[in-house]
């Protein structure tokens, strides 16, 4: 079967490079922010929009980025998308702002959207660069809103039980969760030891799909002693 | 291992007598789900079923968690501290030897930072509002009592809400009434004629922590541990309290002989920070490490918000172990020079 360049792109993005599980970046909104699927949701789209259309700027831009200076031009770039979504969600969805808080402009400090431009956009033409900042942002998205299924599910007991948060409106609409009946997973620990757990298990399914093709040559592989105490 | 589990015992025994069977409950079952979690994870590593148990150290850390817990816990509050001790702070990492933690202060602090309300209450079976000389701890009453907080779905009839009963149940830990433990109950009920052993003379904490300094003592002399850490943790606390020590503040920053017997100080010292998994290994380093862990728990306890930081200053400890280590290398024999990243 022929593997276009949009299915490697989001092979690579959705999976064996995921931004949060692989490369473990961009993970302090991600820590802070995943207590609840809503708010995860929530911060997982305004990345998303945000990745997507400085990437696309980049690659169209590519031409005319100076080599010495193209670390401030990526961070003018994604700065200014961060602050175009975070007025639009000030001005449509105030709820929702209130919560993603601080976090809504650190997006522009996220390194795994100035890792896809450095590596990806400022080499490549417009359709690529869409495919792979596309399949980044999807990466990112749902992880983001499993991790905070789980947290919430695990704090809580509910999944997106606060959703109307996501629809334009009053702030007084919406209701804060209440106590949390295991605090643990609303904590930073939790949120860390939880993707571990996540990261852990993507380990386990790729060595479990890696060792039926290469079971035969695993067995012929000499295990070389590395000597780990003390120093070399 | 097994001598460190016959060190608790004058603790534990102490520790019955005073807060009911709830505290035996507790190391039962936490040695029952250790057991448990240990024979699963040997299943998972393709192991004999008893290969983890062998060495005893999961018993250890259960008892350890056990007493640490308050009596009268209900099953599941205990077996998430198990789990989280003995399967994410130990086995995630590797098993025993390559935990960087202690997995049972691991697990104490997940419960404590999850359910702040179980974790402070100390329950204590009927006794403690009951006056009558001839009421003994022990009765069947009490034994009762623990077992339907323990396990609310084997009592008879409905177990009532253990924050309703709590007026009744609870004794604060000495570090919230320092005021009144401020001086040695021990001292004060031999002044008044009062037995030492009756529990309304409130010398419970003080002798739980001579059963652990007793211990503690053995473990030092069958050379099961080195002397460096217990010393260095408790000379740290004792300077500390000493150092900030002022009649006037004493109500508040409380007085050296409440910081070393009034708390967790003497399991702390001997039994928890020892670990010889995750302590700091070198001579020097075990003298920094314990410094390090005597001077944490002073200043959680009195500039933090946490009564007792036993658990937080030992996973400190832990954090800085390996630098430790590698900052106090000893110089190897045959070397003129210490070796190491700082000569």
């Amino acid at each position: 079967m022929e593997v276009t360049t949009a299915q490697t792109a989001a092979a690579s993005g959705l999976w064996h490079n995921n931004s949060v599980l692989v490369q473990i970046t961009g993970l302090s909104p991600l820590l802070a922010l995943t207590t609840t699927a809503t708010t995860a949701l929530g911060l997982g789209l305004a990345t998303a929009l945000v990745t997507v259309s400085a990437c696309i700027t980049c690659s169209l831009l590519r031409a005319w980025l100076p080599e010495q200076w193209r670390l401030v031009y990526y961070l003018a770039i994604v700065a200014f998308f961060t602050t175009v979504i975070g007025l639009i969600l000030e001005m449509s969805f105030y709820p929702l702002h209130r919560q993603l808080g601080i976090y809504l402009p650190l997006i522009c400090a996220n390194g795994a959207i100035l890792l896809r431009m450095e590596t990806f956009s400022r080499h490549h033409r417009l359709l690529p660069s869409l495919q792979d900042a596309l399949a980044t942002a999807l990466g990112f998205l749902w992880l983001i809103v499993l991790l905070g299924a789980l947290r919430e599910l695990t704090a809580y007991g509910t999944v997106f039980a606060h959703l109307d948060l996501l629809k334009p409106g009053r702030v007084d609409q919406y209701a804060e969760p209440g106590s949390a009946s295991f605090r643990f997973s609303v904590l930073q620990p939790g949120a860390l030891i939880i993707l571990g757990l996540l990261v852990a298990g993507l380990n386990l399914l790729n060595r479990r799909r890696s060792a039926t093709k290469t079971v035969a040559a695993a067995n012929l592989v000499r295990i070389k002693r590395v000597r780990v105490t003390g120093r070399p | 291992m097994l001598w460190v589990i016959a060190a608790c015992i004058p603790a534990i025994i102490t520790a019955t007598w005073f807060f009911g069977y709830g505290m035996l409950l507790n190391i039962l079952q936490c040695g029952f789900w250790a057991a448990l979690l240990e024979t699963i994870v040997a299943r998972l590593r393709r192991q004999v079923w008893n290969g983890l148990l062998r060495d005893n150290s999961a018993l250890v850390s259960a008892i350890l968690l056990g007493i640490s817990l308050p009596p009268g816990s209900v099953w599941w509050l205990v077996l998430l501290g198990m789990v989280f001790a003995l399967l994410v702070a130990k086995h995630a990492f590797g098993g025993l030897g390559h935990n960087p933690f202690n997995p049972a202060m691991c697990g104490y602090v997940m419960l404590l930072l999850s359910f702040p309300l179980q974790m402070t209450a100390w329950h204590i079976p009927m006794a403690e509002i009951r006056y009558d000389p001839l009421f003994s701890p022990l009765q069947f009453e009490s034994l009762t009592t623990s077992i339907a907080l323990a396990f609310p779905f084997l009592a008879p009839g409905p177990v009532a809400d253990f924050r309703a009963v709590a007026d009744g149940l609870v004794m604060a830990t000495p570090l919230i009434e320092q005021k009144l433990a401020g001086n040695s109950a021990v001292f004060a009920a031999l002044d008044s004629g009062n037995s030492l052993f009756s529990r309304s003379s409130g010398t419970g904490w003080e002798l739980i922590n001579l059963g652990f300094l007793l211990g503690g003592l053995l473990l030092l002399f069958r050379k099961i541990i080195s002397w460096h850490i217990p010393v260095s943790v408790i000379a740290a606390v004792a300077v500390m309290s000493i150092l900030f020590y002022s009649d006037k503040s004493m109500n508040v920053v409380g007085s050296t002989y409440l910081h070393l017997f009034g708390s967790a100080t003497m399991i702390g010292a001997f039994f928890i920070a020892t670990d010889p998994v995750s302590a700091a290994t070198t001579p020097v380093g075990k003298i920094v490490y314990g410094l390090l862990i005597g001077g944490v728990i002073y200043w959680i306890r009195v500039w933090g918000s946490y009564l007792d930081a036993v658990a937080f200053a030992v996973l400190v400890g832990n954090f800085c172990a390996p630098l430790i280590d590698q900052l106090t290398l000893p110089r190897i024999y045959g070397h003129y020079r210490r070796t190491g990243p700082w000569k």
